[in-house]
């Protein structure tokens, strides 16, 4: 493989945000798994910022640290070491008035299973001064015709929808949501997703662990990827995944010589499996016809793609090079 | 405090609000689930109708009735308290529902200010329950047991609570759903609620077993049924095992 877009690595300097605007600040968080037979590192020095407004996005391998960090955002945990701070308030300290602001998901949601949905939703809500109307959430999610059924009856796509609507109801400032879309259909994924984008727009800051990564792609502002505990990569989910490659095929070992000639200096050109070549840095009309004309000297029957690096590859390989270094 | 508050923003709902709605759907729960019917309503009862229709064991020198109702008070509070919280509460716990609820305006202290209420009201209704169905069984008890009943009954919950807490706190649900029931066995035959301790051992032994919460609540309930201040011996005991089961609570107890 060839150059991969640059991740600011920790420890790497870069511009130290003082989050002043954060809803969300995580500052050097430490957390240990308390696994037996001794404690593994599960959140290891991570640095994350959410402002108001802002889809952020968590993603990363099973065992990366995505859970241990949203708890410890959501104040379930304490942090072992570093600082976090939820609208300026210590989330594990935080009283009612800040735990109002702050809506949660949790990956085993929490639900009781003997109560009916909508009499868990009122629950919710009225543990607020100024609910959003039960009913219209419920009509949102597609839950409103479920007031009457126990929890323990819904399916599972319909008990995270209620766990949404239960985060929502209380029109958090911050949202913090693990997993939400994991057990969702198209369409129940589609409605939590309008559902906080439009709290997003109202300014509500949005942290969501997620790894349906075609709605990362969609929905989220920013992604940063955690792998081992540490933050892998941050930023745009286009710039976090990389430019885009052209993809095209010719008999394994064709001599690149004469394309590298006809495609110039910035081009990168390599075989990256046998038959696959991959050109990075440029890919305008030109390029292709120069492929297109080099394939046909070479006998290739064509057989290009131009592609975007996928979140999913991205994270697959990330995982791989941990695993590697570890 | 940080940060100005947006009209219509996310806001708390009064402290008085979030506590009684959540201590009302704790009570529902209980009287919505057969198995908490059966463990805090219809085993006391079998209790006092079974001792003092039977009268087995017998209770001498104490007056059978009264002293089977006061044993019946004593089953109902562990029954409750103890018993049917320690499940429920690591059911819950094993659902996230306490981590969820701890993440909303009601937290943490609104979730045990909430059951402690809860219970206390279902220890309420039990105790009104068992007094009218011991006026049936002939069993009467004058104004003045009600008086000393109450704050009887109050610190005998908080004891069974905090040891209900700490249980469900600590330990994993199957494990809570034997022990919690094995323990209900164990102080409903020895732990000094139906037949009082010196009437199990003698000596030594029963002073060590007087120590026991179960044990001091107990006497103290046989003496309010029968009209009498339980002895500062029985209310020191049963006070500190409240405030020690508390703290520990407080201190062990895990919310996941």
């Amino acid at each position: 493989m060839t150059a991969h877009p640059t991740y600011p690595l920790p420890g790497s300097p870069r511009t130290v945000d003082t989050g002043e605007a954060a809803a969300v600040l995580v500052r050097g968080l430490r957390r240990l798994h308390h696994a037996r037979p001794r404690p593994v590192v599960a959140v290891d020095g991570v640095d994350l910022t959410v402002r108001a407004g802002e889809v952020v996005a968590l993603c990363g391998p099973n065992g990366a640290g995505k859970t241990s960090l949203l708890d410890c955002v959501s104040g379930i945990r304490r942090p072992d070491a570093g600082t976090v701070r939820v609208v300026g308030v210590d989330p594990y300290r935080a009283g009612p008035a800040t735990r109002a602001r702050i809506g949660v998901v949790l990956p085993d949601l929490g639900l009781p299973a003997a109560a009916p949905a909508g009499a868990v939703l009122a629950h919710h809500a009225a543990m607020h001064a100024h609910p959003r109307p039960v009913a219209e959430l419920a009509a949102r999610l597609g839950v409103a015709d479920l007031g009457r059924t126990a929890v323990r009856r819904l399916s599972s796509g319909q008990r995270q929808r209620l766990a949404v609507a239960c985060a929502l109801v209380g029109r958090p400032e911050v949202l913090v949501m693990d997993e939400p879309t994991a057990a969702l259909d198209p369409e129940g994924r589609r409605s939590v997703l309008e559902l906080v984008a439009e709290a997003a727009t109202d300014g509500c800051a949005v942290l969501w662990s997620s790894h349906t990564l075609l709605d990362v792609e969609r929905a989220a502002h920013r992604v940063v990827v955690l792998a081992r505990g540490r933050v892998l990569a941050d930023g745009p989910p286009d710039r976090v995944t990389g430019e885009e490659v052209v993809r095209f095929e010719a008999p394994p070992g064709s001599p690149l010589d004469a394309l590298r000639a006809a495609l110039g200096a910035g081009a990168e050109l390599s075989e990256t499996t046998p038959g696959t070549f991959e050109l990075r840095g440029c890919h305008g009309p030109l390029e292709l016809v120069s492929i297109a004309s080099w394939q046909a000297g070479n006998g290739s029957r064509g057989g290009i793609t131009l592609a975007r690096p996928s979140l999913e590859e991205l994270v697959l390989r990330l995982g791989d090079e941990q695993r590697r270094a570890s | 405090m940080t940060g100005s508050v947006r009209l219509g923003g996310p806001a708390p709902a009064s402290a008085v609000r979030r506590v009684s709605r959540q201590a009302l759907w704790d009570l529902r729960a209980v009287l919505r689930n057969g198995e908490q019917l059966l463990v805090t309503f219809v085993l006391p009862v079998a209790v006092l109708v079974g001792v003092v229709r039977t009268g087995v064991p017998d209770l001498a020198p104490s007056p059978q009735g009264p002293a089977g109702l006061a044993g019946a008070l004593g089953v109902a509070v562990v029954s409750s308290a103890f018993t049917g919280q320690a499940i429920a509460l690591a059911f819950d716990r094993r659902a996230g529902v306490l981590r969820l609820l701890g993440t909303t305006p009601l937290g943490r202290g609104g979730l045990v200010a909430a059951r402690v209420l809860a219970v206390l009201v279902v220890v309420l209704l039990q105790s009104a329950l068992l007094l009218v169905v011991g006026a049936a069984l002939g069993v009467a008890v004058g104004a003045m047991t009600v008086v000393l009943l109450l704050p009887v009954l109050a610190l005998g919950t908080a004891a069974m609570l905090g040891a209900g807490m700490l249980l469900a706190g600590t330990v994993r649900p199957e494990g809570v759903l034997g022990l919690a029931n094995l323990v209900w066995v164990a102080v409903l035959v020895g732990g000094g609620l139906v037949i009082p301790v010196e009437g199990l051992v003698g000596g030594p032994a029963a002073d060590v077993l007087g120590l026991l919460p179960t044990a001091a609540l107990g006497d103290a309930l046989r003496a309010a049924v029968a009209g009498l201040a339980p002895t500062p011996t029985d209310v020191g005991v049963l006070g500190a095992w409240a405030v020690g089961l508390g703290l520990a609570a407080r201190r062990w107890l895990r919310w996941d």
